[in-house]
């Protein structure tokens, strides 16, 4: 601690930062101190530390696979704990809320310092419109908290059971398509929920999207736990502003589709709403399983009408608070820096044409428009962060935004100023064209940072990238618009649900080895704000993903219907006949005729350990659990087809086969020639793998096993389409969770599935 | 070894040589070198993890990731080098932090030039490095840090390269952390560098 040191950021910074947030920075240090002295318990210190931002990171629990063997981690101060078994010392991560996604060039510069002085010298865009700082020690993080709060910025419930970033569309205020700016209700409800009394008995996470029309994507509403779409309404004769509000929406391994809580609701009754909201997921919210936790399980619990109910009456006992009207009125809009003024077309810089088809877009606002920096995976250095607010403040002043698709918007740029800009983008390499194309590919963390990842995401889309841009010039324009989402693991980070190509990391065992895949999710819309979800087709080893896009793309140019989109293709020709062209890539052959496959993109190590049984005697043998898993597999996948047929009632009975075969796999591993009717082997499941803690102990989360009792209590007899989407999501989740076992107990070490 | 007394805290130094060669090797291939190295317990300290950043522009190229430093294929401004970023060390002043560092890149330095997917491609231009403190705080940008900085440097430059010629160029964007570029007209070569590192 610092407090009497005159040469600290606390006494250098103490009267740039509002009291509140000094103070609380100032007891979040003495918590650090606390827990050094072993006076705070691991579990409380990493939900204190958690609601301020600071992440785990992977290997903060002591143990790394080289390659040839699990490496002990040796860290000074050892027994030393920032959670349970996350080691003291381990790098964690900074997550930095950006609401809206408005970011000022002061805080840019802010970003880049912090970058190089605790960091890697990256600063990380998140799919939350957040910036990240990755491998940071948890003594630095006061400072850095102090340093960002004395240009504006909070990290207070960047993390944890709390109300997360508030994100909007980065084009509200400039865009054609929107009914009103929604901007200043994104800040008002940022202000009014920090801290709020009302949203700190959480179970889980709480997500709010803001957009200012219902039929694009920016906002994607549909996969927030609340959301706003901005709509106008004629009211005797007046133009009023209004919100249909959202809720119970959420990606992660089982997404769900938002509920309309509200229809052409009030502005001026956004907030006693969000608060009522915030009452009601407080109080009846799920608390002990954390995978059952989020509101979207509360509402499908209830059904919305219950829930509607439910809101309507808490609104009505809310104490009156007179920040409901006063902070949305106080948010002004934003001004433009320079005057505008057409382009001229005279000599005009070498790619600037194809730069300014794909990353300008025309605001309304006559000689405006806005200009979309494509940033690779999210990642700037300091030196780019720091061009970018000297940019920023010579051309549009404080109007840049972040994007979900982790790429930088600046609004309010003077047409005439574009060459000059793309100059200055380009002398800091940020002048690619293509962005929201095939190649600006959305990726989270993955196996690089994050404690969950399973596959090597930002790998893949690196390598994706790189092709897809090689390529660019001769791609049919069909094939360019297409979206691409990748995620390390199924929790959904990298909104695999919500694009044409997405894709989330699992493994596969193959003899005595484990090979990185990722599962291809078909059938997402980008568009209406996440329309609709995706579902998986087909595991594929993590190499051939390339090769999977090339055919898909392929196929699609060569039989595509007149204006027919791929969502539409994807539905036409049917995941079967897709899984079928897919299904020589899906094949896994000995080691060592391809070793390449048993690694992962941009990591050399041995995706499995060197003291497991090597050679083509060990892959040849198949244990009984794997004709199971094969079995699980393919019911699985007839059960998507089924429900891609609309036939529900048959899609759930199949997700169920599906189930128990997963189940007979786990049981399989202890006794090799059980078979059994359903029950009785759920029964032997729960006997031997779950109530042990066995199962859990392996797949890290008691979420999996869950999916399987509640199919097996509640069988939907007459399933809407609703529940069977989502009860083909918890088959193919709990194979995962199954393929993930499997694979442990065997020793290897691929990484497990998450909380 | 002088002894002076220290004008600067030092704890967080960074040192980066240059390349004389090498710029064109893929920043890739060192991706399996550092993988190797931490397999290899090849440095000194605590190596924890690889970090790709192959996709940015002049930016840390490929890191090896330890507990007390971040050692990168750096190429900040458009300059190659292998940058050494001490992040925390029990060191007890100035001259043993910048004799620590210089040791331990110096000798990473000398690693990298040895290894397969390297060897007679690359090659350290010991006489061209950048030396700055990490430390907004510690050195905030102008004439007393700069100041401060050089007195620190000097003696043990001076004693490092057996009192050879050098020409240190501050950095002059206030935004950028204090530090010198070094410039010498001739040099001992990186083992005598290092001979003389590790012999006092």
């Amino acid at each position: 601690m610092n407090d009497d040191n005159p040469k600290s950021w606390k006494a250098h910074l103490k009267n740039p930062m509002p009291s509140d947030w000094a103070q609380e920075i100032d007891d979040f240090e003495v918590q650090i101190e606390l827990n050094k002295q072993g006076k705070v318990e691991p579990r409380i210190f990493a939900e204190t530390r958690l609601r301020r931002g600071a992440y785990g990171q992977r290997y903060d629990n002591g143990h790394r696979n080289d390659g040839k063997q699990i490496r002990h981690l040796k860290y000074p101060n050892d027994g030393l704990w920032k959670g349970p078994d996350t080691h003291w010392d381990a790098p964690g991560m900074q997550r930095i809320k950006f609401p809206w996604g408005g970011i000022t060039a002061q805080q840019l510069d802010t970003l880049a310092d912090l970058a190089e002085e605790y960091s890697d010298g990256i600063g990380h865009i998140t799919t939350r419109q957040d910036f990240q700082l990755h491998f940071i020690h948890v003594e630095d993080t006061p400072d850095i908290m102090r340093r960002l709060a004395a240009v504006g910025i909070t990290t207070r419930e960047a993390c944890g059971n709390s109300v997360r970033n508030v994100t909007a569309c980065p084009l509200a205020g400039v865009c054609r398509t929107e009914s009103f700016d929604v901007t200043p209700c994104a800040k008002a409800i940022f202000q009014f929920m920090l801290g709020h009394p009302d949203a700190q008995d959480f179970g889980r996470k709480f997500k709010i999207a803001f957009s200012g029309c219902a039929q694009e994507a920016c906002g994607v509403v549909n996969m927030h736990d609340m959301g706003f779409i901005a709509k106008k309404v004629t009211v005797a004769g007046k133009e009023k502003r209004v919100f249909d509000i959202y809720v119970g929406g959420g990606l992660g391994p089982v997404p769900y589709n938002a509920k309309l809580l509200f229809e052409n609701h009030p502005v001026e009754e956004m907030l006693p709403v969000t608060q009522a909201v915030a009452r009601v997921y407080g109080r009846l919210g799920e608390k002990k399983i954390r995978g059952m936790a989020r509101i979207k399980f509360l509402v499908a619990k209830l059904g919305i009408e219950e829930f509607r109910k439910l809101i309507v009456e808490e609104r009505k006992v809310l104490t009156p608070d007179p920040r409901w009207t006063g902070l949305i009125e106080q948010n002004s809009e934003e001004k433009p820096a320079r005057a505008a003024q057409n382009l001229k077309a005279a000599s005009l810089p070498k790619g600037f044409l194809d730069w300014k088809k794909t990353n300008v877009y025309q605001q309304p606002q006559y000689g405006y428009v806005a200009v979309t920096v494509k940033v690779p995976l999210g990642d700037l250095t300091s030196s780019q962060l720091r061009a970018l607010a000297e940019m920023a403040r010579k051309y549009v002043k404080e109007t840049v935004r972040t994007t979900v698709e982790q790429n930088l918007l600046f609004r309010w740029v003077s047409e005439a100023d574009l060459p000059a800009l793309f100059e200055d983008l380009r002398a800091v390499g940020l002048s690619a064209s293509g962005a929201n194309t095939i190649s600006d590919i959305t990726s989270c963390p993955g196996t690089d940072t994050c404690k969950l990842g399973i596959s090597a995401s930002r790998g893949l889309a690196r390598e994706l990238s790189r092709r897809l841009d090689e390529t660019m010039a001769e791609l049919p324009q069909e094939v360019r618009n297409l979206k691409i989402k990748v995620s390390g693991c199924p929790n959904s980070c990298g909104q695999h649900h919500i694009s044409d190509l997405g894709f989330y990391g699992v493994s596969r065992k193959s003899g005595s080895y484990t090979v990185p895949h990722f599962q291809l999710v078909l059938g997402g819309q980008w568009k209406n704000n996440g329309g609709s979800y995706g579902l998986a087709v087909a595991a594929v080893p993590s190499k051939r993903i390339p090769e999977t896009v090339q055919r898909l793309a392929d196929r699609f140019v060569k039989e595509r219907l007149k204006d027919e989109n791929f969502q539409n293709f994807v539905q036409r020709i049917g995941k079967v006949e897709i899984k079928n062209m897919l299904s020589d890539l899906a094949v896994i052959p000995p080691h060592d005729a391809e070793p390449s496959l048993f690694t992962d993109w941009g990591d050399l190590r041995e995706y499995t350990i060197a003291d497991i049984g090597k050679g083509e005697c060990a892959g040849e043998v198949v244990a009984p659990s794997e004709f199971s898993l094969t079995a699980a597999e393919s019911k699985a996948f007839e059960a998507q087809v089924e429900l891609d047929k609309k036939n529900y009632k048959a899609a759930v009975d199949l997700a169920y086969e599906s189930m128990i075969f997963s189940a007979e796999g786990v049981v399989r591993t202890r006794n090799r020639e059980w078979t059994g009717k359903p029950d009785a082997t759920i029964a032997e499941f729960k006997r031997f793998f779950f109530d042990t803690g066995e199962f859990v102990k392996h797949v890290n989360n008691t979420q999996f096993a869950a999916y399987l009792f509640k199919a097996q209590e509640n069988r939907l007899s007459n399933p809407n389409p609703d529940e069977a989407h989502r009860r083909v999501e918890e088959a193919q989740l709990f194979l995962e969770a199954v393929h993930s076992y499997v694979a442990n107990v065997a020793s290897s070490p691929v990484a497990l599935l998450g909380k | 070894m002088i002894r002076i007394e220290d004008r600067m805290n030092l704890q967080k130094i960074g040192v980066k040589f240059f390349l004389e060669k090498g710029m064109e090797l893929p920043l890739a291939s060192f991706i399996p070198v550092f993988h190797r190295w931490i397999q290899e317990d090849k440095l000194e300290g605590m190596l924890v993890d690889v970090a790709e950043y192959t996709h940015v522009h002049e930016g840390p190229g490929v890191l090896l990731i330890a507990h007390e430093s971040n050692y990168s294929v750096d190429e900040t401004d458009g300059k190659r080098g292998f940058l050494y970023s001490q992040k925390r060390t029990p060191e007890k002043n100035g001259q043993e932090h910048l004799k620590t560092a210089f040791r331990r890149i110096l000798r990473a330095c000398a690693l990298l030039e040895r290894e397969p997917e390297s060897a007679g491609k690359l090659k350290f231009a010991v006489n061209h490095l950048q030396v700055f403190v990490n430390d907004r705080l510690e050195a905030p940008h102008g004439a007393q840090s700069l100041g401060q900085l050089e007195e620190n440097l000097n003696p043990f430059l001076s004693w490092l390269y057996e009192g050879e010629k050098y020409l240190l160029l501050h950095e002059k964007d206030p935004r950028k952390r204090t530090g010198f570029e070094v410039k010498f007209e001739k040099s001992p070569s990186l083992e005598t560098l290092l001979n003389q590192l590790e012999s006092n």
